[in-house]
């Protein structure tokens, strides 16, 4: 059963992917459509950001992970390199989860 | 060595750990070492394999976990269209090149100043991001216990963070911002009302609010 359900999900993952990848290449490219195309990821990611940052089993939360990103989000903003925003975002909401 | 390929290996490693943590979710979801292997080498698409062994594990039924792992992971379709000037244009090669579309492969790719170095971007952290998403859920799932939870080191806000590092390059322009803010309140709103998964699918139509900030302030000057 779960072998069946992770070869499913697997193919639907997969169905997504190939799918976008072949619509999106034969549709006519106008500006407009490059435009709103450019739109999605900032769109996705700041709902990942949201999601992932106070999202909880379902509920929204306030916790360690706030203190966290937003530390990330500053290193960021300096144009810092990638690996610094990871470790420090990282290391504040792992230290305020010990001693908060 | 180039710093697409620095950052695609420090990001890779990143979501490496993460694949550890996932490996040891799906082994204490009572997945075998062999399921938790094959879900991050075929599904591969991390957020859908969190939410798929999550509802195994919390008892929520396979049909349950199966429908929010394929709602979690349309969004790669979306993101495969956006990107589609990047992917090969033979069959073969846009065929093997769409597994590797996923969130840390499109936001690396899209940040680059031009199209040679989107393309580089693309394959170095697909394949980097494979490699070590795939090495972390065998290491993960054979060590079983040992990791503890994700949270202990503060890697489920290194997640977000490192989002967010992807996102500043997209802030050109107006549009783009009020996408990305609208985006988010969206994702926020629908947290506790909506089931898994829906809520960062609806996010995405912040992309439509981006748009249509953009055209009116155009046509307003």
């Amino acid at each position: 059963m779960i072998w069946s359900a992770i070869f499913v999900l697997s193919l639907g993952a997969y169905l997504f992917k190939i799918v976008g990848a072949m619509v999106g290449a034969r549709r006519e490219k106008s500006k407009e459509i490059e435009a709103f195309l450019l739109l999605l990821p900032p769109a996705l990611l700041s709902s990942l950001i949201a999601l992932q940052t106070f999202e909880l089993n379902g509920t929204l939360v306030l916790d360690a992970r706030v203190v966290g990103v937003a530390t990330g989000g500053v290193i960021a903003y300096c144009r810092r390199p990638f690996y610094e925003v990871v470790v420090f975002s990282a290391l504040v909401t792992a230290i305020i989860r010990q001693f908060g | 060595m180039g710093q697409i390929i620095r950052n695609s290996i420090f990001l890779g490693l990143a979501v490496g750990i993460f694949g550890l943590t996932f490996g040891v979710l799906a082994a204490a979801s009572g997945l075998t070492v062999a399921q938790a292997l094959a879900m991050s080498l075929l599904t591969f698409t991390g957020a859908s394999q969190f939410a798929f062994v999550g509802l195994l594990g919390a008892g929520g039924g396979v049909t349950a976990a199966l429908l929010s792992g394929l709602l979690l992971a349309a969004r790669n379709g979306l993101y495969a269209a956006s990107i589609v000037n990047v992917l090969p244009n033979g069959l073969f090669g846009r065929a093997l090149a769409a597994q590797l579309v996923i969130d840390e492969s499109t936001a690396m790719s899209t940040a680059q100043k031009n199209l040679d170095a989107s393309k580089r971007a693309f394959w170095a952290t697909g394949l980097a991001v494979y490699l070590f998403w795939s090495l972390g859920t065998l290491l993960g799932a054979l060590c079983g216990d040992l990791i503890g939870s994700p949270e202990i080191w503060g890697l489920d806000a290194a997640f977000p963070a490192g989002f967010v590092a992807l996102l500043v390059p997209h802030l050109r322009n107006h549009a783009a911002s009020v996408a990305a803010l609208s985006g988010a309140t969206i994702t926020i709103i629908a947290v506790p009302i909506m089931p898994i998964g829906v809520p960062v699918l609806l996010g995405v139509s912040g992309a439509v609010l981006g748009y249509w900030r953009g055209q009116k302030r155009r046509a307003d000057s």
